[in-house]
């Protein structure tokens, strides 16, 4: 697997060439990094023709390996000012993977422009597509199925990402086709949609998996994976509840994200918790269902699809981090309401993470009352007609704040904080300040480690651990909820990477290649102009006293800077 | 000694018959008794649940005392 596509906006043509030899043993997030900083000016503007997309499956996509079809997809982030990645599942990196495609790069600009590029394996095309200008990204995937057949792959972006909204995220399409497994983070829908790339058409009919270079050893390897994942309690409560599990642990603990970061327990967490969730999907049948696969080869299974009282599907998937910041954040304790939120912001192409932050300022600015889905839906239109208020909003977070003149503004680096309060969850917390990605959940989450997540001790050593493991999983393309069950076999892990491709591989190696995504992220933002200022948590978490744990955050600035050189 | 259990989704199997659904469940505890020890008591496995009291984790030495709110709850991640 060593081609790469360089698909350029500006002159209309697509070029393959060969991987360079330093490309070679990297993947996802790692080679996104990678290309973004040998390629991209860190001073370039995000929306602008000098700054890249780069699509790239893991090092272990395309295989047999169950839960390897992460897509990372990277670019300079308009949210940020930094470098970015965000993943997701679906079909699109297993697809682009079999057809020996390491990554795609996506450079110039188009404006005014709408173009789809089809990538089969004689090339890649670029066609004109004007008719799909402005459209929703379920329309927009419905006219593209109905054009290249159903089981295409695809990679779109909404109405928001061609308004530019830093909000604006990258949908890919799942198993039964459906627009819905986002890279939300980051503000990259806004880069894409910016060139004028309104979508990516992979085909890959007939295309095998990927072989190994060492069958025997591969085989004995995975079938090791297999029966620790299968063995972990976590992977079967995955598939009883999904991710939703964690409104529950998060009100326990006490930083479920309340009413715009004002409180960390929800009254109305017990109506939008996954005892609701999953009692809903079974009493009501129809479309639903409890449990559901993104990807092709899924051992977890976390995905669900959520119906409607008549049984007609209304999203799917309905996950924590959008019950978190579309509910509790909001005030909302209406899951059928949070479900038609997050399929119009899966329509718009807005991230729901970014989106209720944003909301949840313009409520405590009063634009709106907490608790109001209806007025929840009136800003989703907002955002969608592209009035002014639409347009601050799909700004994200940061910006509603500043527009509004909020203080409390849960954002890190310009992004919007995940469902996770720092001040109950102090390692995620250091994670948040000092992770190049910005507030970012996937960047290193903390909430399974064996410390007291209120105490400040400890918690920049627990960070650091998760997010080079985050890293490395990032960069095989693997799921991160086999983390719990892998973290404590790096040697299979690394086995199976030696395996497949016929290198010397350990367990080092891997960890090395995880700080070496850091690092390399952090070189990218230190040429943008970060600084340790850069690495720190909003004041009000230091100040205020979140008053269900009576806590701040109290990790001493020191021990956030003493990540910098590890 | 009384303290609160609650037990969420799949460990509501561990709680006392007839106890709805993430209800506060009172218990009368005999003597002193840590939450390794009461996870055996209960026959939960300690591998994989997240064991809060008072809405900290807590290690499994921790000794409980009077009017400690206990949950038990999956541990999984979000995403």
């Amino acid at each position: 697997m060593r081609t790469i596509y360089r698909l350029n906006l500006t002159t209309g043509e697509a070029t393959k060439e060969e991987a360079p030899p330093r490309y070679v043993k990297l993947g996802g997030r790692a080679l996104t990094a990678a290309v973004l900083l040998d390629e991209v000016d860190p001073a370039a503007h995000p929306l602008g023709p000098k700054n890249k997309i780069v699509i790239a499956p893991g090092l272990l996509g395309g295989t047999t390996v169950p839960n390897s079809g992460r897509l990372s997809v990277g670019g300079k982030s308009p949210l940020t000012g930094g470098i970015k990645e965000s993943n997701a599942g679906g079909t699109a990196a297993d697809r682009l993977a079999r057809l020996g495609i390491k990554a795609l790069i996506i450079e110039g600009q188009a404006p005014g422009k709408t173009y789809t590029a089809r990538v089969t394996q004689e090339g890649v095309e670029f066609i004109p597509a004007p008719q799909l200008a402005g459209k929703g990204n379920y329309e927009t995937a419905g006219l593209l199925r109905n054009r290249y057949g159903p089981r295409a792959s695809l990679i779109t972006v909404g109405p928001a990402g061609e308004r530019g909204y830093a909000a604006a995220g990258i949908a890919v399409t799942d198993l039964e086709g459906r627009p819905s497994r986002m890279c939300g983070r980051g503000g990259l829908g806004a880069v894409l949609g910016k060139k004028g790339l309104k979508a990516l058409v992979i085909e890959a009919p007939g295309a095998p998996l990927r072989s190994p270079a060492r069958k025997d050893h591969f085989q004995e390897t995975l079938q090791k994976y297999r029966e620790i994942i299968l063995a972990n309690p976590a992977t079967a409560s995955y598939a009883d509840y999904g991710t939703a599990a964690m409104v529950d642990v998060m009100n326990e603990i006490g930083g479920l994200p309340t009413r715009n970061f004002s409180r960390g327990r929800f009254a109305g967490a017990g109506r939008i918790n996954a005892a609701r969730l999953r009692e809903n999907i079974l009493s009501r049948g129809g479309a639903g269902k409890p449990t559901h696969p993104c990807m092709a080869n899924c051992l977890v299974k976390c995905s669900n699809v959520y119906p409607d009282e008549t049984g007609k599907e209304l999203v799917s998937p309905l996950e924590y981090e959008t019950i978190g910041l579309l509910g509790a954040n909001l005030g909302i304790a209406d899951l059928d309401a949070i479900a038609a939120l997050n399929h119009r912001c899966n329509d718009l192409g807005i991230d729901t993470i970014e989106t209720g932050g944003a909301l949840g300022v313009a409520m405590e600015a009063g634009l709106a009352p907490f608790g109001d889905a209806d007025a929840a839906f009136f800003l989703l239109d907002e955002i969608a007609g592209g009035t002014v208020l639409g347009r601050v909003l799909g700004q994200g977070a940061m910006v509603t704040g500043r527009v509004f003149g909020v203080t409390r503004v849960a954002a890190v680096k310009g992004q919007g904080l995940p469902a996770y309060d720092p001040r109950a969850l102090k390692g995620v917390g250091v994670t948040y300040a000092t992770s190049p990605q910005g507030a970012d959940h996937t960047a290193g989450q903390t909430v399974r480690a064996k410390v007291d997540h209120r105490r400040p001790e400890g918690q920049a050593d627990v960070s650091w651990n998760a997010q080079v493991n985050f890293a490395v999983f990032d960069a095989l393309g693997l799921c991160m909820f086999v983390i719990p069950s892998l973290v404590a076999h790096p040697e299979v892990l690394a086995d199976l990477v030696a395996y497949f491709h016929g290198w010397d591989f350990t367990a080092e190696d891997l960890r090395e290649l995880g700080r070496q995504v850091i690092r390399t992220e952090r070189e990218f933002n230190a040429q943008a102009g970060f600084t340790r200022a850069h690495n720190r948590l909003p004041e009000f978490f230091r100040e205020e006293i979140l008053p269900d744990t009576q806590t701040v955050f109290d990790v001493p600035e020191e021990e956030l800077d003493s990540l910098e050189v590890r | 000694m009384k303290i609160y259990a609650r037990f969420y989704l799949h460990l509501q199997k561990y709680a006392p018959a007839g106890k709805a659904a993430e209800e506060e469940i009172p218990l009368e505890i005999p003597g002193v008794i840590t939450v390794a020890g009461f996870l055996r008591f209960l026959g939960i496995s300690a591998g994989d649940t997240a064991v809060l009291v008072n809405g900290r984790s807590v290690e499994g030495d921790y000794v409980l005392a009077e009017g400690d709110r206990v949950a038990f709850l999956p541990l999984l991640e979000g995403g």
